[in-house]
């Protein structure tokens, strides 16, 4: 079991099964049966929890489960250059995401978002017109499949603005789904909470 | 609510002289001399004199009240075309009308549109049977009934789609609707009711009217079907339509309870929105979690049909509904089927090119362009390209078949005799009405009506005058706002929380479904390669085995098609035997 040393590696237990997800190699797996019980017993007798996730990012504990959605996803007028700012930021991420490892992406998130976030909440007009700008933006490209794009982005436009989110990504088990959110707090900026709470947290950042 | 079971038998012989429908006190009397019903202790009927008899619950359209005879001005000397015609506009319920014509002797059969009372004919070499259950059939015939796989691959390649024609051989459903004569020859009959007739016309309700109009009708329906077959329980989900029911019947001030099944994770778990439900409306929840335990891969839930068209998995969520109603004291489980179909959940560009032929290019065809991205979740350039290719399209595509891991070659040579022939519906403008009609028709299957044997449980939704009333509303009325089945949220905006009545996504028993297949695999296995459908080439058995190593986690859909086709084995097996 020393692939549990991996920095890279992020993991969660969902029903008694381990999902993983390498950084480092972009991809998500799952061990047989054997394996997982294994792995189950080295991780309980271990430092590690079930719930882990690579040091250099924020702790897994730091997370508040959603209990609301933001009232900026409903309402709110159309604003041509908030949305025109949300599909330029999110074309770049998704071209990032599709050239560099996710590692490498969420590293420079992190460094971006830390160097321009201030103190300023999420429910603030500024940042209303962000979020609402991030919806619009949905007609014109779709957001199917881009989840993880729109959030990085939506987050980086946010701390351009002051407000730190964070970007949680969630693993659901039979059938196998991911997904990937906007969140501060305990409020989710591009979701509803139903939605989300069918996930469980696998990386928080 | 105890099922409604009954059995018709006409001579074949033409009779000589006019024979009133005699009852049978035993069923081993029906087939013998005139015709002849037999119902079960408790089945309303009321009895028309030489116009014949209704089997089942009727109710009148003016007043949802229940029917013990019928009213002065039904036409009972005008033969069984005018007083078929008669019941359909004036009336509904869940019934079949045995008409006989004193002109020329013979019997005429019309079943109500609703689909809440499956009709099942059959013929011997001297009567034509009418059944509610394909078992009564067997017992008054003393002959067994035999599963016709060409008809058990037919449904299997089509299994959304009711046909006339069923899985036992002889067995065929009387379309409802549908005045069928009962002779040797007809199968099918004169179109008495018909889509067609309400269609949306020229001047359409707005929004809010349209939904007030909705609400004045549902509320009095489901309240008749509750005081009827009460007392209740609501398998509710925290979605639009069972939460649609539950709020009809607050509404009309009629005592409930709510019943919700959830999984024992998060992915299956409605319980905080029902529970929200039940305290907004001062009701009392019952909540279950599936139970691994209920689920035998050796036993069907098709048992008696005469198709096998309930899923596996039933027989948890069946086991955990009556364990929840049976503590309250409930004799019926009214569930939401049918809502999604009835109340218009279209995913396609249908409502915004219904809109743009009836109104023209304008403010209104936009606003519903917007709707349905925020619907469907595409954008804009996506909706375009589905529209244009909607507009240049010439007829309604086929229904789809699934040959997925069936024997045999493509459907080319497949004839569909659909029960209800409603793709011949005239829509004028309104295309997406076709494709309202097929949802609708797609939910024939999966509604529980008065014949439902075992658990006993209700579709209200499916009733005649909700039928009619939502068939009448144009397609872009349905999504108004960017959220499907808007109608029916609004129409019940001032009992329902907001959080339900926003609510746009559901979760399912996915994760138990998937589990129970995981932990039954070896018996499905066993059950399918060694079983009857791979004796009578029904299915592929090779395909069959691969997809048997299908991981529950990661594989597709093929897991529900492993399960629907158990089901079919067993249900095979439950005939054989």
């Amino acid at each position: 079991m020393s692939f549990l040393e991996n920095p890279d590696l992020a993991w969660c237990e969902i029903n008694e099964t381990l999902v993983f997800l390498d950084l480092s190699k972009d991809r998500y797996f799952r061990l047989t049966n054997d394996q997982n019980r294994e792995a189950l017993e080295t991780i309980d007798r271990s430092a590690f929890g079930r719930w882990h996730q690579p040091a250099a990012l924020t702790g897994l504990s730091k997370w508040t489960p959603p209990t609301r959605s933001s009232a900026a996803i409903d309402f709110g007028s159309f604003q041509m250059a908030e949305v025109a700012r949300a599909l330029w930021v999110q074309r770049r991420v998704e071209w990032r995401l599709a050239k560099q490892p996710f590692g490498s992406v969420i590293n420079d998130f992190c460094r971006i978002r830390e160097a321009r976030t201030g103190n300023m909440p999420a429910a603030s007009n500024i940042a209303s017109r962000t979020i609402r700008g991030f919806e619009h933006a949905r007609l014109l490209r779709t957001a199917a499949e881009r989840c993880l794009a729109r959030s990085i982005a939506l987050s980086l436009c946010l701390a351009s603005q002051g407000v730190h989110a964070h970007v949680v990504l969630g693993v659901r088990l039979a059938p196998f789904g991911a997904h990937c959110w906007a969140q501060v707090g305990d409020e989710v900026l591009n979701d509803s909470v139903e939605e989300v709470i069918r996930y469980k947290p696998i990386l928080f950042i | 609510m105890k099922a409604l079971r009954f059995v018709l038998a006409v001579p074949l012989q033409k009779p000589q002289f006019f024979e009133k429908i005699e009852a049978a006190v035993a069923l081993d009397q029906v087939c013998a001399g005139g015709p002849r019903l037999w119902a079960n202790h408790g089945v309303t009927i009321i009895d028309l004199g030489d116009a014949g008899q209704i089997v089942g619950l009727v109710f009148s359209k003016t007043s949802a009240t229940p029917l013990r005879c019928l009213p002065p001005d039904a036409p009972l000397k005008g033969g069984p075309a005018a007083l078929a015609a008669w019941l359909m506009r004036a009336c509904w319920g869940g019934y079949v009308a045995l008409l006989s014509d004193r002109a020329t002797g013979r019997i005429a059969a019309i079943v109500d549109p609703s689909g809440l009372c499956p009709v099942y004919r059959s013929k011997t070499l001297t009567h034509i049977i009418l059944a509610s259950h394909p078992d009564l059939v067997r017992t008054v015939t003393s002959a067994p009934l035999v599963v016709s796989w060409q008809g058990l691959r037919s449904y299997l390649l089509r299994p959304e789609l009711r046909q006339i024609s069923t899985c036992l051989v002889g067995i065929t459903e009387l379309p409802p609707g549908e005045l069928v004569r009962i002779d040797e020859r007809s199968l099918g009959g004169e179109r008495i009711w018909r889509p067609d007739d309400f269609m949306p016309g020229r001047i359409t309700m707005s929004f809010d009217e349209a939904a007030e109009e909705l609400r004045n009708i549902a509320i009095p329906v489901i309240g008749a079907w509750a005081k009827l077959l009460g007392p209740v329980a609501v398998a509710a989900s925290g979605g639009v339509d069972s939460s649609f029911i539950c709020a009809a019947l607050k509404a009309g001030d009629e005592s409930f309870t709510c019943a919700t099944v959830s999984t024992d994770d998060a992915s299956g778990d409605e319980r905080a929105f029902v529970n929200m439900l039940g305290d907004h409306l001062g009701v009392q929840t019952k909540s279950a979690i599936y139970d691994p335990a209920t689920v035998d891969p050796q036993r069907g839930v098709s048992d008696g049909l005469a198709r096998p068209t309930r899923k596996a998995f039933m027989a948890a969520l069946d086991a955990a509904l009556f364990e929840a109603g049976r503590s309250v004291g409930a004799s019926v489980i009214f569930d939401g089927n049918g809502g999604d179909n009835l109340f218009c959940f279209l995913h396609s560009s249908a409502p915004v090119v219904d809109r743009l032929r009836c109104e023209g290019l304008g403010r209104g065809s936009f606003l519903t362009f917007f709707d349905m991205c925020r619907v469907t979740g595409c954008d804009m350039p996506t909706m375009a390209q589905a529209m244009i290719r909607r507009l240049s399209r010439r007829e309604f595509p086929k229904w789809p078949a699934d040959i997925s891991l069936l024997a045999g070659l493509p459907e080319v040579h497949e004839e569909i005799e659909p029960l209800t022939p409603w793709f011949q519906t005239d829509v004028g403008r309104h295309g997406g009405k076709r494709d309202h009609l097929a949802l609708i028709m797609r939910a024939q299957h999966h509604i529980h009506g008065l014949t439902t044997c075992g658990l006993p449980r209700f579709s209200p939704l499916m009733s005649q005058p909700l039928i009619e009333f939502c068939l009448s509303i144009p397609t872009w009325i349905w999504p108004e706002g960017g959220i499907n089945r808007a109608l029916a949220r609004s129409a019940f905006a001032t009992e329902l929380p907001r959080e339900i009545l926003t609510r746009t996504s559901k979760s399912g028993p996915d994760s138990f479904i998937r589990r129970s297949f995981d932990q039954h695999r070896l018996t499905i296995r066993n059950l399918l390669m060694d079983g009857l459908l791979a004796q009578h080439e029904v299915i592929d058995r090779s395909a069959v085995h691969d997809a048997l190593n299908s991981d529950v986690i990661s594989g597709g859909d093929i897991v529900y098609r492993l399960l629907d086709l158990a089901e079919a084995e067993i249900w095979a097996r439950s005939w054989q035997n």
